[in-house]
């Protein structure tokens, strides 16, 4: 097959991406890195998926409690949180789609984008939401108080348990996530052989855009917790 | 590899953009839904009893709708499922199989407490039935170690 993906020629990124051995063609190629990365995709939804497990047993169990704790959270800040990651799922769309057409700026641009987001994300996270709890007392593990009216300080302690788990490893996936863009873009900039083919954008882009998808459930399962 | 080259293989910028404003609008709604509570309003206008508990499931449905029809769009256009071969596909939709395997694991947890069963779940049913064999297990077990203690000369009754 005619590989009619790569052309040479244009700024930037000048080379043709290589063809292993062990492939057919360039397309074969690139779709068994897509294929791979959607396998560890997989796990990582069983890994979600089992604290989302979690919450949704004790949620039916204590749903009056959990109502009442879930005003502790600000949902104008998560809803700015779903915001900044959808703005940062954009470019990051936008980078694979600059390297696919070898436009080495831009896509680092757009990458940079997607690290001013990500670093937004934190921000909000650490200092505007975590730092609150922290005053309030309201981390399970250091110096807990809550006193409410449905309640128990044993649920409430439950609630921020969950909310601390699950936020904070979807919290953790960012900060990865931050750490491979950034490599990633220092490979761009050096023009590394490794970044000659735009799989490599293509899948942390599948990566992000899964850290994404895990926020658009979280939001409204701690946020916008229904009565 | 049939596939190859047939489709369109990636997402055209306008495809990304017009992504981001259906998931921007689906965010906007579902933020609306929370404000307005609006599954609450739909269950006053249904003829069920328990309006309340109606209501509850209402907003928890179209909440996990809308996030589920989010997460769809940024598989499909983001992901760029839409435009790949059935490889991909498959695999794709092979990370959500688990979540009906969650809801099976689900519904074993929440039907525990409906078994007669004191064994696994201590104190986490009140049903009579199941209040009933733990008390005639305590009993027992009390029986037990009241007949130890008088084997070993101190006849202690009872202590709770």
């Amino acid at each position: 097959m005619a590989s009619h993906a790569t052309q040479s020629g244009l700024k930037g990124m000048l080379k043709e991406a290589e063809v292993f051995h062990q492939y057919e063609d360039i397309e074969q190629q690139r779709e068994s890195y897509i294929v791979g990365m959607w396998a560890f995709l997989v796990t990582e939804i069983m890994f979600f998926g089992a604290m989302f497990l979690m919450y949704m047993f004790y949620r039916t169990r204590y749903q009056s409690a959990f109502f009442e704790l879930h005003h502790q959270l600000d949902y104008r800040l998560g809803g700015l949180n779903t915001v900044i990651l959808l703005v940062s799922s954009l470019l990051m769309a936008m980078a694979v789609w600059a390297h696919q057409h070898k436009k080495k700026q831009l896509t680092l641009m757009m990458l940079t984008g997607v690290q001013g987001c990500a670093a937004a994300f934190m921000v909000v996270k650490l200092l505007f939401e975590w730092k609150v709890k922290y005053d309030h007392h309201l981390m399970p593990w250091y110096d807990f108080y809550y006193k409410g009216e449905v309640a128990s300080p044993e649920v409430a302690k439950l609630f921020f348990s969950l909310y601390f788990a699950m936020t904070g490893l979807h919290g953790l996936h960012v900060v990865i996530g931050m750490g491979i863009i950034g490599a990633l873009m220092l490979l761009i900039a050096k023009d590394n052989p490794l970044v000659d083919d735009y799989i490599p954008t293509e899948l942390i882009g599948l990566y992000w855009h899964f850290v994404d998808i895990v926020w658009i459930f979280l939001y409204p399962l701690f946020y916008l917790l229904p009565r | 590899m049939a596939a190859h080259g047939t489709h369109q293989s990636h997402p055209s910028q306008k495809d990304l953009i017009l992504n981001t404003l259906r998931l921007a609008v689906l965010m906007t709604l579902t933020i609306l839904a929370y404000v307005f509570d609006v599954g609450h309003h739909i269950a006053s206008w249904l003829p069920i009893a328990d309006k309340a508990v109606a209501g509850s499931y209402l907003n928890n449905i179209i909440a996990v709708t809308i996030a589920m029809v989010k997460a769809y769009y940024v598989v499909m256009i983001f992901m760029g499922v839409k435009f790949t071969g059935p490889l991909t596909r498959i695999w794709a939709w092979a990370g959500f199989v688990w979540f009906p395997l969650m809801l099976i694991i689900f519904g074993d947890y929440t039907t525990r407490n409906w078994e007669q069963n004191g064994g696994w779940t201590h104190g986490a049913s009140d049903t009579a039935a199941y209040r009933s064999t733990v008390d005639k297990a305590e009993k027992r077990l009390h029986e037990e170690n009241a007949h130890e203690h008088e084997s070993h000369g101190s006849p202690a009754g009872g202590g709770h």
